[in-house]
């Protein structure tokens, strides 16, 4: 009953409020007097008139699909690596993970120093070896900008997933293929790859949530600019509901579609996790 | 020997009598016995003026016994959480450091109260306050909202040039008159000399970028909105073609201008990357910190540039107010926090603590000079400022939604200097949001 009592608190009532709110013009500069059910006229808004809101869902897309692939085969890189290593592991792990406990906004407050096309660390190497000032923050090399803070920042949580799954996994089945002639690469993708998959799953999905959810890296690193480069489906949410137009009803209509999109993730991991068990 | 125990008994007393003048000051004893002990909290952002402020906080709580709570946010942080503190009616602060950008979009749902009565209230605004001495532009332009004043201001801002006196006379240049002058200095310096510049100003997407083209907007011909109508006018040629001059303009800042806020833009500057930095007076002091600044010693300030318009230049700023959502007893220790921060007997404690100066008494106090050396130049972009004022109109527009229409405008321009649309089709886009929001 109490888990129930807190549930209903911290998820059921918001969620519906949320669903609510979608259906209202609501609006934080007028009042929540002022606010009138509107019915569907924002999500009518968002797919018929907001010119950013497919914009927004496809390069949400893009930084999902290449941050979570990136930091599961760099991960999977890592890991491999640390598996093989006998000494000194625990002290690589624990600097390994650095990037992983730093607060996002204080990560991409440093990136924005380092990326500075003027006096930013990595044109500064790239100086160095002869090579011409790359414009990170500009149009064109923002969101992969974005995306390499993110592949930093994260890639430490793929590894520490993926070498507990390559940890777990007993020896025999390994050393039975290896006497019956299996090659590296075959070893790793015919058995090390198959009885870790569960976990790497979890990890996948776990990412796939997280990364789909972006917003305090890119806050603070491009606003979601310049022009509309980096504007992810959470930026947009908050330029719409909190930056100066103060649309929450608008705001929330977009958050019921981000829900939307990740609920199967979700059912999915719930199940993985039952199997599992 | 007997002279020098007669100037110590003489200062003695002289500093005795200066204690008992403030214990004994009728303000001073009156908040003390009705609001002693009482903490109030100031929800503020990080600004010169906010630590100016601060570091006269301990003598305000040895004069009131008021003890002084500080929440310090970023600036759009700050904006959000007065409106959602106020529709949850929390009451959490206080003081509110209101930017005057917000204050139209504040006064529809009463986030802070009017302080006509508290001003009017002889018990509570002692003789020494004076407000009156505020300059009449930032009382009107910077605290006050159709009619009505919601803040007191603690920092009144225009926008002017700075530029390199060393790069101009290296090559025989002259500060630019007009802004087609100013247009090809700063295709001159881009460029001139490795890792140079033309120009730094803020470009970041929304209302960052609709406040650095709104710098030069007016002088251009164009405006957001029409401000006896309240008609949207992002269409029209005069606002687009400054949003072209502005994109212009950019080409020739830093590759990444288009994440600059004022601080990048200002921190490419000091740096020695530009040859020109168009942006806030209240920020022309980091400039001249040989601490911070590279080129401290070689920056010279002038008024922004004439348009084929005029010579419009900006107002804005930051005042103190008080929140709707606290009882009368707290909103009065709030009041005297900010009579003490605010009043004539201490703005030259406040001003030479880093503070701007907004009183009409201070601003030819050499005193105040030495501290803040572009007062002059500052003052005579405040004549182009009123320059608007005279066609009926405010720098920021006064109207609620002026914000949005700011924000979309932004919005659309930062698109354009993304190469993402064209002027035209930005601005007709911008155009029709603009009139379902005014429409709303």
């Amino acid at each position: 009953m109490p888990a129930a009592l807190v549930l209903a608190g911290v998820v059921i009532f918001p969620t519906i409020f949320l669903y609510y709110i979608s259906l209202t013009n609501y609006d934080l500069s007028v009042g929540w007097q002022a606010k009138k059910f509107v019915w569907l006229n924002n999500y009518i808004y968002l797919f018929t008139q907001d010119p950013l809101f497919w914009k927004s869902f496809l390069i949400t897309l893009i930084f999902v699909v290449s941050t979570v692939s990136f930091e599961f085969v760099l991960g999977m890189l890592v890991a491999l690596g640390l598996n093989r290593i006998r000494h000194g592991r625990r002290l690589l792990l624990s600097l390994i993970i650095i990037p992983m406990v730093c607060t996002p906004s204080i990560i991409a407050l440093m990136w924005k120093l380092m990326l500075n096309t003027e006096y930013g660390v990595l044109n500064f190497l790239l100086r160095l070896i002869g090579l011409s000032n790359v414009n990170w923050l500009g149009t064109n090399m923002a969101l992969p900008s974005v995306i390499l803070v993110d592949i930093w920042e994260w890639t430490p949580f793929m590894v520490l997933m993926l070498f507990a799954a390559l940890q777990s996994i007993p020896e025999e089945p390994m050393e039975a293929a290896r006497v019956d002639g299996a090659s590296g690469p075959q070893i790793f993708f015919f058995v090390t790859l198959p009885m870790m998959m569960r976990i790497a799953l979890i990890a996948i999905i776990l990412r796939l949530v997280d990364s789909f959810k972006i917003f305090d890296t890119i806050y603070a690193l491009t606003q979601g600019g310049p022009g509309s480069a980096t504007e992810v489906f959470s930026m947009r949410i908050f330029r719409i509901g909190f930056q100066h137009t103060n649309w929450i009803g608008r705001a929330s209509a977009y958050a019921v579609m981000i829900i939307l999109v990740l609920s199967p993730l979700f059912s999915k991991f719930t199940k993985l996790i039952k199997e599992e068990r | 020997m007997l002279k020098r125990m007669g100037l110590i008994v003489v200062l003695a007393v002289a500093f005795a009598g200066l204690l008992f003048a403030q214990a004994t000051d009728p303000w001073s004893s009156y908040v003390k016995s009705q609001y002693g002990g009482t903490t109030i909290t100031i929800a503020g952002t990080g600004h010169t003026s906010t630590d100016a402020i601060r570091a006269m906080e301990k003598d305000f709580t040895n004069a009131t016994g008021i003890k002084v709570r500080w929440d310090i946010m970023e600036e759009g942080l700050l904006r959000q959480k007065l409106l959602m503190e106020h529709q949850s009616k929390t009451g959490t602060y206080d003081v509110l450091m209101i930017d005057a950008f917000n204050l139209a979009e504040y006064s529809p749902s009463g986030v802070a109260v009017s302080l006509k009565p508290l001003l009017d209230n002889a018990k509570l605004t002692p003789d020494w306050y004076n407000y009156s001495d505020i300059s009449a532009a930032f009382r009107n332009g910077v605290g006050g909202y159709n009619g009505t004043i919601y803040g007191i201001p603690i920092d009144g801002e225009t926008r002017f040039l700075g530029y390199r006196t060393d790069l101009f006379a290296k090559y025989g240049k002259q500060p630019p008159k007009t802004l087609d002058e100013m247009l090809q200095l700063a295709k001159f310096f881009n460029g001139k000399e490795p890792g140079l510049y033309g120009i730094a100003m803020r470009a970041q997407r929304g209302i960052h970028f609709a406040s650095g083209w709104m710098t030069l907007m007016y002088s251009l011909g164009g405006e957001f909105l029409d401000q006896k109508t309240w008609k949207p006018t992002c269409n029209t040629p005069g606002t687009i073609y400054s949003l072209k001059y502005y994109v212009d303009l950019l080409k020739n800042a830093p590759p990444d201008v288009g994440v600059y806020t004022h601080e990048e833009a200002i921190s490419a500057f000091m740096a020695g990357k530009t040859a020109m930095w168009l942006d806030a007076t209240a920020i022309a002091p980091w400039i001249l910190d040989k601490t911070k600044s590279k080129i401290a010693d070689k920056v010279a300030f002038a008024p922004p540039p004439a348009g084929p318009a005029g010579n419009f230049a900006a107002l804005a700023g930051w005042s103190l107010g008080i929140s709707s959502d606290v009882s009368k007893k707290q909103q009065e220790a709030a009041w005297a926090f900010i009579v003490w921060m605010t009043s004539e007997k201490n703005a030259k404690k406040y001003v030479l603590g880093g503070g701007t100066p907004v009183r009409k008494s201070l601003l030819n106090d050499p005193d105040v000079l030495k501290v803040h050396p572009y007062l002059p130049v500052m003052l005579e972009t405040l004549t182009d400022a009123d320059n608007l004022v005279k066609t009926g109109r405010t720098w920021i527009p006064a109207n609620p939604k002026a914000i949005k229409v700011l924000e979309i405008g932004g919005d659309f321009g930062s698109r354009v200097l993304a190469g993402e649309l064209t002027a035209e089709d930005a601005m007709n886009q911008a155009q029709k949001q603009c009139e379902a929001i005014m429409n709303e």
